[in-house]
């Protein structure tokens, strides 16, 4: 009892102190930056300011030899320009999530950072009050030449509650699904793969590859088909392509309903068990051989979650096997919140200089000198032009590893590496514009109030979907997919369904 | 050692016998991991893995080591940080656990349970990372990667019940010679007991070696890296690298798979290979049991 | 055989009690000592007191490193712990963030009662299973490698037995793939050209319970052998050779000298892993079952691995896993107590505190 009471006097001490310590965390206050779209340069960038990027190093950047020469490059764009130094914090991409997040929690100072929905994702970092909400007056001073090229309807996917988060980076925005194909083995048999629609216009390719010794035809049965088939079922996903809570893109109504009652799935689902059973995939397909990365270049036909304007001939560059790849879309094309999301531009809330912040952003986003040379390097050092008119460069063997340009700024500046590159921004920018945007573009589910019935639905779902994707369900289709909905409804599925309705009709109410 | 030689000799050979089909059970997988990291793609892709691959390439590990620089810096942090993190390891714990071993100390029940109590709760990794950054102000400080992880129960368990299986009557026979505790500790205990500081060294050296969270989290990238940080985000580099939209397509060739993720588990485990036998010399050593009589 | 148990034990006597003898006769030596120093029994009692006040401050130093290193980084950061009961945001930060009572306690029990059940059996049954078996097989390896006199061997064993342990789970997992996979994998490979039919190792989870306890005995055997047979260094070698004089056999020596040496270590992890049982090691459960693969779950699915399926990374999870994990350690550390009070029954020097 002692004991106890010594341990408990020790904890509450601790605590005493501790708290004394939470109260010295203080915000920095904001700095006086002049405001006002007719500004001039020079009054807008009067004053010297410095920034940290938490800069996301996808392909090790910053080891490279020379990365200083680098640093010093960006700097002396950047002090031209907006008189700014900025202070590149490296992350590797891999780490970059996770120490975003300790950031955020231990209040540390950093100014412009990456936001995505694979990497220090966008909507759950908004809601830990990480970001800074862009005013009117920032924005129209500091931001306007990006403005200018993104379209409105973009804006809304990176605007919660009204307030706007961050800045889209520009890239392929549209979600359209597609089937990947290795010509050649089409051709030898005579298919004609441009031809096809639907899934089931694949069946006589796979009826002729098994004829032809193939065994496993189809690549990509099991849960990741979710991802494949979200928009060629015409729906939009209000949390992911597997988490059940969709509404039809096509139908107008936002009514938000299960993926998992409806007809679309069930003929999804049976689409799926009767290739198993045609056996155009073995279950090797479901358990283990998908990992496998030696199966690779194996692929007659595979699935694209999305076809992109220049992705083809990249693929084929990258082929081992010296197929040729060519994709053909399925389904609808779509713009939907998290495509656009995925990659922004957002700036710390505590970031004193939340002008200069934007200035910088804006920089990346119109400045084709900064984006290439933090993408490429310095020109006739790191690459050389090729083909000056259509920004076709020859990057120098073992020199700077560069960057991705849709993780740093707008990728539609980035030089081409490769002839068939030429034209393809042109044409995703056409791709972006004439696609048709989702009815919920713009929404972004908050899902605390149900968050306990989430995480039961997310720890158990894909047990429930892997078999009927791959399928396998026992004992027939039907029977699994009634035992994955008796799961999701015991799991509170239905208040999850009330809460997104109750959300989607709040949000359009105040559209 | 007198009850008929020859029939000892059968009993050992039966122990050696059980020792060396264990070691080849646990060689085995060792020694698929090393043909894996010998295996060219191509002859992955086509005759899948064998233990014996037919023609055997370093490719992977030219891959894996061919920038020089970074490498021997990680290496020197990382045997930086496992010596003295090793060292201090086995001192704190050993003054911990010869406080907590003596029946006299009335303390030494809480000071226990002090320990204990860590070992089940803790206050994850927000509230560690402010506490290591805000409070203390040790953000790309070495001392991060050592001093935290020093004091285990595990490790002060294993030398008091060491110190515990001491003869009876060691300690306080030098008590009454008028030895204090400290001259007790440094100059009987501690001499006495370093098989049981070897166990605690050993494992000690490699969670240090293993390390790569703490450098991970609390070192700007470029200020220092131990091995396995740098392993594994080479590692994480190179599957990006091959989803990369903009790199030559000559460049592809480079992308390793499973082969040089093996050969990097190789060359985790290779340094240990040589650094284990000699902390065994500490294993092997006997106590004198002259000490007590005397 | 009892006789010679019984030469073994009375030798053992004897020379405890010389010890004995030893330590009170200088005790007395000491006594008179100090009573010829002080005059006055209170004056005695407190010099005593002062001395034993000594002693008592010189341990206590000895074990300040540790606990100032403890205060700073096991103590300090334990605030985070009313994170489990908060919706943490992280700009609000632990303290600021919204009080939510047991909320983020529910999570883990909603759902089919089923899927807790088998995460609970999955979890103890396995930890208890494994923990048993390479309790006994470590400690039978510990005791066999003590009775080898012959040093090289003795290292070269010591030195396989371990590498596992070096190893990352993430490393072996590759290992057990190169194996285990249904097309390339060797095993498969190897019961093919044996005219067997291979097996879909990685849809069959009824096989993994013994997989996994491989894996588990594979990386952990190693250390504990080594921990059991540093432990048998501190035997008092003039025990073996009085109860080799009298005549026991080797195997006697070892269940009467060698077992009842190392029993209080043995318990004394026993323990210690038993507060454990709630918490499986992730990295086992996750990378040897190739990411938790859905088929396996039956038999390999455990809290751990269920707690980073349930929790993506989304506000809130904080909290949850925090929750859960207090769960764990609360629910251990009964255990924990209830076991040791147990052990103190059998033998007092294995308890741990």
């Amino acid at each position: 009892m002692k004991n106890v009471k010594k341990i408990l006097a020790l904890v509450l001490c601790l605590l005493m102190v501790l708290t004394v310590f939470a109260g010295c965390n203080q915000k920095d206050e904001k700095a006086n930056e002049p405001l006002g779209a007719d500004l001039t340069k020079e009054e807008k960038f009067a004053e010297h300011v410095t920034l940290t990027w938490c800069f996301p190093d996808a392909r090790g950047a910053a080891d490279f030899s020379e990365w200083d020469r680098i640093v010093a490059a960006i700097n002396e764009i950047t002090m031209r320009e907006i008189n700014t130094t900025i202070n590149i914090e490296v992350i590797p991409l891999g780490e970059y999530t996770e120490k975003m997040s300790l950031k955020y929690g231990a209040n540390e100072r950093w100014d412009v950072c990456f936001s995505g929905s694979q990497w220090n994702g966008f909507a759950s970092a908004v809601s830990n009050g990480a970001f800074e909400a862009l005013t009117d007056e920032y924005v129209e001073t500091y931001l306007a030449e990006t403005m200018a090229l993104l379209e409105p309807e973009y804006l809304k996917a990176v605007t919660i509650d009204g307030n706007l988060y961050g800045v889209p980076l520009q890239q392929i925005y549209v979600r359209q699904n597609a089937i990947k194909f290795e010509i050649e083995w089409a051709e030898a048999l005579g298919f004609d793969w441009a031809s096809v629609k639907t899934y089931e216009d694949l069946e006589p390719y796979y009826d002729l590859l098994l004829a032809n010794g193939y065994t496993e035809c189809f690549m990509g049965a099991g849960e990741g088909l979710m991802e494949n088939v979200t928009s060629y079922m015409g729906f939009d996903a209000l949390v992911s392509s597997v988490f059940p809570g969709v509404i039809r893109v096509t139908d107008g109504t936002c009514k938000v309903v299960n993926q998992y009652e409806t007809e679309e799935f069930k003929y999804i689902a049976d689409l799926m068990a009767k290739w198993y059973n045609a056996g155009y995939f073995t279950d090797g397909v479901a358990f283990g051989g998908q990992d496998n990365p030696f199966d690779e270049d194996r692929h007659p036909v595979s699935l694209e979650p999305v076809k992109k304007p220049g992705g083809d001939e990249i693929a084929t560059q990258k082929q081992k096997n010296d197929t040729t790849i060519k994709t053909v879309p399925i389904g609808n094309a779509v713009l939907t919140t998290s495509s656009i999301a995925q990659t922004t531009m957002a700036v710390s809330q505590n970031c004193p200089y939340p002008g200069r912040a934007l200035a910088f952003i804006n920089l990346l986003n119109t400045n084709e000198e900064l984006l290439n040379l933090i993408c490429f390097g310095e020109e006739d050092i790191d690459w050389t032009w090729v083909d000056k008119d259509n920004k076709l460069i020859q990057v120098e063997e073992g020199a700077y590893p560069g960057n991705e340009p849709f993780l740093v700024g707008n990728t539609f500046l980035s030089y081409h590496v490769h002839e068939s590159q030429i034209g393809c921004w042109e044409e995703t920018i056409e791709i972006n514009k004439n696609a048709g945007a989702s009815p919920l573009l713009g929404f972004t589910f908050d899902s605390r109030p149900i968050r306990a019935q989430m995480s039961t639905i997310n720890g158990n779902i894909d047990e429930y979907l892997e078999p009927i994707l791959c399928g396998m369900g026992e004992p027939t289709t039907e029977a699994a997919i009634a035992a994955l909905n008796e799961f999701l409804y015991d799991a509170g599925l239905q208040d999850i369904l009330d809460e997104m309705q109750r959300q989607v009709d709040e949000w359009l109410e105040n559209q | 050692m007198r009850i008929g030689k020859k029939k000892i000799d059968i009993v050992n050979l039966f122990i050696h016998l059980f020792f060396i089909v264990i070691s080849l059970a646990i060689v085995y997988p060792f020694i698929s991991m090393l043909s894996v990291s010998l295996l060219s793609q191509k002859e992955a892709m086509a005759e899948g893995y064998s233990i014996w691959p037919k023609n055997p390439t370093v490719e992977s590990y030219v891959l894996v080591l061919n920038n020089f620089s970074p490498i021997a810096k990680a290496l020197a942090t990382s045997f930086f940080v496992c010596v003295t993190g090793t060292l201090l390891t086995v001192i704190l714990n050993a003054m911990y656990a010869y406080a907590v071993s003596r029946p006299t100390f009335p303390a030494r029940r809480i000071i226990n349970f002090i320990l204990l109590f860590t070992m089940f709760f803790g206050g994850g990794a927000s509230a560690s990372y402010i506490v290591n950054v805000n409070w203390l102000h040790l953000k790309n400080n070495l001392i991060i990667l050592i001093v935290p992880g020093t004091i285990g129960a595990m490790s002060v368990i294993i030398i008091r019940s060491f110190f515990q299986g001491l003869p009876y009557g060691l300690v306080e026979s030098a008590k009454l010679d008028g030895a204090s505790e400290y001259q007790i500790f440094f100059k009987i205990m501690i001499p006495l007991s370093t098989p049981a500081l070897g166990t605690i060294a050993i494992s000690a050296f490699i969670g240090y070696w293993n390390a790569y969270y703490a450098p991970m989290m609390y070192f700007d990238y470029g200020k220092a890296t131990t091995l396995s940080l740098y392993l594994q985000r080479l590692m994480d580099r190179m599957s990006m690298f091959a989803d990369s939209a903009n790199i030559p397509a000559e460049m592809l060739d480079l992308v390793p798979g499973e082969g040089m993720a093996m050969a990097v588990a190789c060359i985790t485990v290779l340094p240990m290979v040589f650094v284990f036998p000699w902390f065994q010399k500490y294993f092997v050593k006997g106590m004198a049991i002259g000490a007590v009589k005397a | 055989m009892n006789i010679y148990i019984k030469v073994c034990r009375k030798k053992l006597l004897e020379f405890l009690k010389l010890c004995d003898m030893i330590y009170v006769f200088k005790l007395e030596v000491y006594r008179v000592k100090t009573k010829a120093l002080v005059k006055t029994p209170a004056n005695q009692a407190s010099s005593i007191r002062k001395i034993q006040r000594k002693d008592n401050w010189q341990l206590f130093s000895l074990s300040v490193p540790g606990l100032i290193v403890l205060a700073l980084f096991s103590y300090l950061p334990m605030f985070g712990l009313v994170l489990a009961f908060k919706e943490y945001r992280a700009i609000d930060g632990i303290f600021g963030s919204q009080w939510v009572g047991f909320d983020n306690f529910t999570f883990f029990f909603t759902g089919k009662a089923t899927t807790l059940k088998r995460l609970l059996t999955n979890t103890v049954t396995l930890n208890v299973l494994y923990l048993a078996v390479n309790t006994i097989v470590t400690i039978i390896m510990g005791m066999l490698l003590f009775e080898l006199k012959n040093r090289l061997a003795i290292r070269v064993y010591q030195t396989i037995v371990f590498l596992p342990f070096i190893v990352s789970w993430v490393g072996a997992s590759y290992a057990i793939y190169a194996n285990l996979d249904h097309n390339n994998g060797i095993i498969n490979g190897l019961l093919k050209d044996w005219g067997m039919d291979p097996v879909r190792w990685y849809a069959k989870p009824e096989h993994w319970t013994w997989i996994l306890m491989i894996c588990y005995l594979w990386k952990k055997v190693g250390h504990g052998t080594i921990v059991y047979y540093g432990n048998l260094m501190s035997v008092d070698t003039s025990l073996f050779e009085a109860a080799t004089l009298d005549g026991a056999n080797r195997f006697q020596i070892m269940m009467n000298i060698s077992w009842p040496h190392i029993r209080p270590v043995v318990i004394s992890f026993t323990i210690l892993s038993l507060g454990g049982v709630f918490n499986s090691d992730f990295g086992m459960f996750y990378y040897m079952t190739n990411g938790n693969k859905p088929a396996l779950r039956p038999r390999t699915d455990v809290i751990d691995t269920y707690i980073i399926r349930a929790l993506q990374e989304d506000i809130g999870s904080v909290g949850m896993s925090t929750a859960i994990g207090l769960m764990q350690s609360i629910a251990g550390f009964i255990v924990l107590m209830a076991v040791n009070k147990l052990a103190s029954w059998i033998d007092e020097k294995g308890t741990v505190f």
